[in-house]
This record gives C-alpha cells, sequence and structure tokens, in this order.
C-alpha cells in the first residue's frame, strides 16, 4: 500500500512538472491571411502584409470529460470567429474522435461573438461525446470573453452558471440510498430483491440511458486536480463524493456491489447458465493482485502523461454506446463469453476501480487503528 | 461486490472440472490483460497523430503523380 502510494506521488509529480503546450504554435492557423503575430498582453494580433489587421486571438479554457482543455479561437475586427484550433485536451481518445469529426469546429466559423454560442442553441452538441464538446464550447466562450473586453474593447455580458440537476443526479442518489437500505436488510429473499432490482435499474440507466458509469478515469481526474464546476457536473461529484462517502462511512462498496451497470451485465449473463459467487480454485488471490497491478498501471500512466484518458480500458462505452475500436470489441466479447461462465470475471480479476475502493478501505483501516491506538 | 469463496476441492470428475474452470479463467487473463496493453498503447498513439481541428489530415501525395481520367469518365466514341 505505501509502495503504491509513493508510485502514484512520483507519478503525479512527473505530470504536474511536465512542460505543457505552447498555444501560440497554434495562432497562425486561427488567423488565415496573417503574415505577422505579435503578442500583446492576453492576446493575439495578426496582420496582413500592408499591415492591416486581419484579426485578433485569444486562448479560452474549459473542462472535458478528462480534465481542462485549451483552445485558441480566431476573431475578425468585425467580431466574427475566424477559426476554433484545439491547443490541448486530456479525453479519452476515443470520444474526442467524436468531437473532432464532427461539425462542431466548422461550426464557430463565421459566427458573431455576440450570439450565445451555445450547444443546443446555436451550435449542434455532439452525440456520445457531451461533456467533451461542452468543454470545447465553455473554452470557446472563455477566449472569445476575452478577445471581446482586451482586444475588440467590446466587453460581452457577463456568463451565468446554473445549477444543473436533471434525471441522472435524481436517478444516482435514488440508488444510493437504495443501496444504503437494501445492504442493512436481514431478510435475504428481499435483499436479494431488492439487489436485483437496483441492479437492473442501474444497468438501464446509469449503462445503458446515460452513458455515465464510474471510470478509472474519472478517479484520475479526481487525483490529478482536475476538478469540473460543480454547478454543470453534480453528477460527477454525487457519483464520486457518494462512493467515497460510502466507503468511509460504511465500509462497504455500494456502487460495485449495488448498482454497477457493468457488473449487473455481467450478473445478467451469469443468471443465463446459472454460474454461482463461488468458485472452486487457488487463483483468486495471485489475480487479485494482477488486478490491483492493472489499476496502479492505469492510474500511473494517467497521472504521469497528466491525461485521465490515457488511464481508460473498461469496455464500458462499447457496451452502453455501442462504440469502440476493434480491440475494445474484442475485450468486451471476451468478457461476455467468460461471464456466462464464471461470476463477475471482469469485476473480479480486471476491473481497476475495485481496487481503488480496496484502498479507501484499506485507508479506513489504518486511520481507524491508528485512532484507537493513540486513544490507549 | 460478492467475493468468490474458498471451497475445498471436490473429489473425481469434478477435480478435472475444476482445472477446466482455472486453465479458462488464466486464458481469459492472459489475453484480457494483453487486449488492455494494446487499448493504452493506442490511447498514447492516438495522441501522437492527431491532426488539428477543422483541418484535414495532411495527405502526403506522391509528387510524380498525375491526374487521368479513368475509362468510365471518358465520352463513348
Amino acid at each position: 500500500m505505501i509502495g503504491a502510494a509513493i508510485a502514484i506521488v512520483a507519478a503525479w509529480l512527473i505530470g504536474f512538472f511536465s512542460a505543457g503546450v505552447d498555444a501560440s504554435t497554434f495562432v497562425a492557423k486561427v488567423l488565415p491571411g496573417a503574415t505577422s503575430i505579435d503578442r500583446s498582453g492576453e492576446y493575439y494580433v495578426g496582420r496582413d502584409a500592408a499591415g492591416a489587421i486581419v484579426g485578433y486571438a485569444g486562448v479560452g479554457r474549459g473542462t472535458g470529460y478528462g480534465g481542462p482543455m485549451r483552445v485558441v479561437v480566431g476573431v475578425n475586427p468585425a467580431g466574427a470567429i475566424l477559426g476554433v484550433e484545439m491547443v490541448e485536451e486530456r479525453e479519452s481518445p476515443g470520444f474526442f474522435r467524436l468531437v473532432r469529426s464532427s461539425k462542431l469546429f466548422s461550426g464557430y466559423v463565421n459566427r458573431a461573438i455576440q450570439t450565445p454560442l451555445q450547444l443546443g442553441q446555436d451550435l449542434d452538441s455532439v452525440t456520445g461525446a457531451t461533456r467533451s464538446a461542452e468543454g470545447v464550447a465553455n473554452a470557446v466562450r472563455d477566449a472569445v470573453r476575452g478577445v471581446a473586453a482586451d482586444a475588440l474593447k467590446a466587453p460581452l455580458p457577463p456568463a451565468q452558471t446554473r445549477l444543473e440537476i436533471g434525471a441522472p443526479e435524481i436517478v444516482l442518489v435514488l440508488l444510493f440510498a437504495a443501496g444504503y437500505v437494501g445492504h442493512k436488510l436481514r431478510a435475504p429473499k428481499v435483499k436479494r430483491a431488492v439487489r436485483w432490482g437496483t441492479l437492473i435499474v442501474g444497468m438501464l440507466t446509469i449503462g445503458f440511458l446515460y452513458t455515465l458509469p464510474l471510470t478509472i478515469s474519472m478517479v484520475v481526474a479526481l487525483l490529478s486536480g482536475y476538478w469540473p464546476d460543480w454547478q454543470t457536473n453534480l453528477y460527477w461529484y454525487l457519483l464520486i463524493g457518494g462512493i467515497i462517502f460510502a466507503t468511509i462511512v460504511t465500509n462497504k462498496n455500494a456502487y460495485c456491489s449495488w448498482f454497477c451497470p457493468f457488473g449487473a451485465f455481467q450478473e445478467c449473463l451469469a443468471a443465463v447458465t446459472r454460474v454461482k459467487a463461488s468458485q472452486a480454485h487457488g487463483l483468486h488471490e495471485p489475480l487479485k493482485w494482477l488486478q490491483r497491478i492493472l489499476a496502479l498501471v492505469a492510474i500511473i500512466l494517467g497521472l504521469a502523461l497528466r491525461n485521465p484518458g490515457y488511464a481508460g480500458y473498461e469496455p464500458f462505452a462499447t457496451l452502453f454506446d455501442l462504440r469502440g475500436t476493434t480491440v475494445q470489441w474484442a475485450l468486451l466479447l471476451i468478457v461476455v463469453l467468460a461471464s456466462l461462465m464464471m461470476y463477475r470475471p471482469f469485476c473480479n480479476y480486471l476491473c481497476p476501480l475495485d481496487p481503488v475502493v480496496e484502498f479507501i478501505s484499506a485507508g479506513r483501516r489504518w486511520a481507524k487503528d491508528t485512532w484507537k491506538n493513540r486513544s490507549r | 461486490m460478492e467475493k468468490p469463496k474458498q471451497v475445498t476441492r471436490p473429489p473425481g470428475r469434478a477435480v478435472g472440472r475444476s482445472k477446466l474452470g482455472s486453465a479458462l479463467l488464466l486464458a481469459f487473463v492472459a489475453v484480457s490483460v494483453a487486449l488492455i496493453i494494446v487499448v493504452w498503447r493506442d490511447n498514447i498513439a492516438g495522441e501522437e497523430n492527431r491532426s488539428p481541428s477543422y483541418y484535414r489530415d495532411t495527405v502526403l501525395v506522391d509528387p510524380s503523380a498525375r491526374a487521368t481520367a479513368t475509362a468510365a469518365a471518358l465520352p463513348r466514341r
């Protein structure tokens, strides 16, 4: 445990001190026709060969699924967007590929900066990568506001952030509550029925409907300090906070046992072939260590490269969003086949989240023992 | 998550089944770990190959290549 903690801290430091991307190298791409570009405080000014101003460029920041992102946006002197260029992002490559191949970036060109520039209003959102696209949109608005205030001297009205509470947040809270009540039930039949209920609801809602299961990328984002704003990402805080809170207070893994959508999917397959939880083999403990190593490598990878998206290997999006590379489909197929023969094979031997909860639980035990020893 | 219980090995044919189960489990884990490593490699490689936003990918064209008309495009005589 101490070794793992040292490795995680070392990876965090490596990532923290590694150089970021220089935004100025992208400026020329958003100021077409500019032959010279000068920096003026927080923005860039592009001029043509005759010395006339072609446009201004500013850097904006937003937060996507994997962490902070930066864009550079070019605006002409009349206040129309000339181009948008991605400087830095930390999204899962599979998700961000959808954003890149969408019309989001080209949709900004020639738009007036006074327009809302909001996804779902004057710009199309990106199905399957909503949070990544929202991060880009926020970053573009941030850049545009900077250019409007500093370069064009025509500040835009202040941005308004409103608290977003929708069906996913309500369903999540209800599932946590059902899991908490359920694990306290004494009657085995009732407990079993409640557990199956939460598992099925979790699979259908968190899994197939909203595609918002807990992933190792979320854990790495948390450790990296990439915390999104709570008003628009309340679900993120409820899910991670709920698991940490439940593990610390009750010492129970409320999520995995009661409503993990991928776990529920494997249990449904096991129910088809009537596979039981008990298995007669001595490989369980050695393979648990392999699972812990996988989780540790995923976290170190995400932290050292400052990109939570790199850590993820779970085939959740492949199953729930029917999207993935050939390798991810192959992994899902193997898990499906194995689930017909053994009980929750991905959860028991591959999932990086079980060791994370184990780690929190071990920390809880250590803190409790230390407190007890001091009190004596 | 429910942890699998360790039970004592049953005799006879069941031992064979247990050995088969262990072999299948090992094969499942080995193949999955290999695929996970490829997923990680693809994730990192995907970052290096990314193209700038709305611009198209740069396509390298052979400078000696010449545009030609296909047979189907030629008018019939």
